[in-house]
């Protein structure tokens, strides 16, 4: 059933988001042969003190405008996915959704799991537009990246078992603190709709409080693990200091996700207050 | 008991300091057609709500077919809210993958005729439609299933009475005759004509259940002429009609 919601939740977001990474690219693209031809044309013209300003001024505009169109990219992205938690389970979808022969935590569940699809989708596509814009735009880029390439593998980093166990853990680590941040955002709707009135108020204020409660936590623990409990910290963090700092964010991260989603769970199973 | 299709015990559910199931006792066999009655306010979205699993109840306890609400019991009901649930992305013809998809008694062959005989175009997205295609469309779904318990929410509110008329035959024509239908409305007078059994529902309690042949044998009465005399209030100034 799990596999049959997740399609429908993807059906539902793909009409938005299938356009959205087609053109992001194609602007990008545009974008940076825009700034091309300026460059070339303004070389080409008597090289006066106003040109070459006007120049910078007409690359500086393109480049906010792409940095615009790729932070709307980033904010629809979020907007989305809180728009089709909302509207899909709280609102009148919800008596269509929680009426299917369906668990609750199904129903949460792949919610979470396409919002996590669709912004490591966005975020990829965004890393590869913004990757097409400084490729065609200049010619240095290349060069430059070819250099910063080499020097961070030959001098920085070395490629051995140890990085690539890191490379590997920042990765898993990077996608669970976005399902983190997805579940904070639905832990923060299931309470919200539990208001009678002003439920995205409600929601909005749960998210502040849920934030302020992990950030307490976070200190205490801190102040329990690291300052007064009795291990010898140092001797694991002079050894394995990045394996184990990973480890540990990704063990806080997943207690995080799974805190959330019984809370949701448990709210939207027992508490469901649609309008 | 076993033969019980639906059984509620003193069903308590509260919103907030308002209390809209107070204690509510029911017993429903299978295979009838059931008019739930009652006043606005009266308590009637709120019990199939609960017995359809949406709301879950402060206190008592709830059996379909001898089990609480949960997947087995969502998937005998068939439900029309009182209001349209679909997405507007999405088609007439998604709906009915979607049903197909999580409903193994939904007749797509069946749905598919049903829209066909209304001239509804099923390759058309739900907000292109009207507000009564999509009515049309939501009871062309639940009355595609071949439901053991068929909760109807106000199926025939605010609509005019010819369209009242068609949704009363939709659902005569289409239920699964093995199976019960529970509708909730405050107009008795059109729906009286097609009910097996009433079920009077005032300030979250059942105040009476009774057959419509027996109010009509014993008391003499239409079902709308009793609901009349039962939910009468003095209206202010006093008099009545």
């Amino acid at each position: 059933m799990l596999r049959k919601l997740i399609k429908y939740d993807i059906k539902s977001i793909s009409r938005v988001f299938i356009p959205m990474w087609i053109l992001t690219p194609i602007v990008a693209l545009m974008l940076s042969f825009s700034i091309r031809g300026m460059s070339t044309w303004t070389q080409n013209i008597i090289s006066s003190g106003f040109m070459v300003a006007g120049n910078g001024i007409l690359m500086m505009v393109m480049m906010l405008l792409f940095f615009g169109i790729m932070v709307g990219f980033f904010v629809m992205t979020i907007l989305f996915t809180i728009q089709r938690f909302w509207n899909g389970l709280l609102k009148e979808e919800g008596y269509l959704m929680f009426t299917l022969p369906v668990k609750v935590w199904e129903l949460i569940v792949s919610k979470a799991i396409t919002a996590t699809i669709v912004s490591c989708i966005s975020i990829l596509v965004g890393i590869f537009s913004s990757m097409i814009l400084a490729v065609f735009s200049t010619d240095e880029f290349i060069t430059s990246l070819a250099y910063a390439w080499k020097y961070m593998f030959g001098v920085v980093w070395k490629i051995d078992a140890r990085f690539i166990v890191n490379f590997i853990l920042c990765i898993i680590l990077f996608i669970v603190m976005l399902v983190e941040n997805v579940y904070h955002v639905y832990t923060a709707m299931a309470v919200g709709q539990l208001w009678q009135e002003h439920k995205i108020l409600g929601s909005c204020l749960s998210y502040v409080g849920i934030s302020m409660i992990v950030s307490i936590l976070g200190n205490v623990m801190e102040t329990i693990f690291v300052e007064i409990s009795p291990w010898d910290w140092d001797f694991y963090i002079n050894e394995y200091m990045d394996v184990i700092y990973l480890l540990i964010l990704l063990f806080i991260s997943v207690m995080q996700v799974l805190i959330y989603h019984v809370i949701t769970e448990r709210i939207l199973s027992t508490k469901l207050n649609l309008e | 008991m076993d033969k019980m299709l639906i059984q509620c015990q003193d069903v308590w559910k509260r919103y907030g300091n308002k209390e809209a199931l107070r204690g509510l006792n029911l017993q429903l066999e299978g295979g009838k057609i059931v008019g739930l009655l009652g006043p606005n306010g009266s308590g009637k979205t709120t019990l199939i709500k609960v017995l359809n699993g949406l709301l879950q109840p402060e206190q008592g306890l709830v059996l379909i077919d001898g089990e609480t609400p949960g997947l087995y019991t969502k998937s005998l009901i068939s439900y029309l809210p009182d209001k349209p649930y679909f997405s507007g992305w999405m088609k007439v013809n998604d709906l009915f993958e979607l049903f197909e998809d999580f409903y193994a008694d939904f007749d797509r062959a069946k749905a598919e005729q049903m829209c066909k005989v209304l001239q509804i175009d099923s390759n058309l997205r739900m907000k292109t439609l009207s507000k009564g295609t999509k009515e049309k469309v939501q009871l062309i779904l639940v009355m595609s299933r071949k439901a053991k318990l068929y909760l109807l929410d106000e199926p025939i509110a605010g609509v005019d009475p010819a369209a009242r008329d068609y949704i009363l035959t939709t659902i005569l024509n289409n239920y699964n005759p093995e199976g019960t239908v529970l509708i909730s409305t405050h107009l008795i007078s059109d729906i009286e004509r097609v009910l097996d059994e009433v079920i009077f529902i005032q300030n979250g309690q059942v105040i009476r259940q009774e057959l419509v042949d027996d109010i009509r044998e014993k008391e003499g009465k239409s079902v709308d002429e009793l609901f009349r005399e039962v939910f009468r209030t003095i209206p202010y100034g006093g008099g009545a009609w």
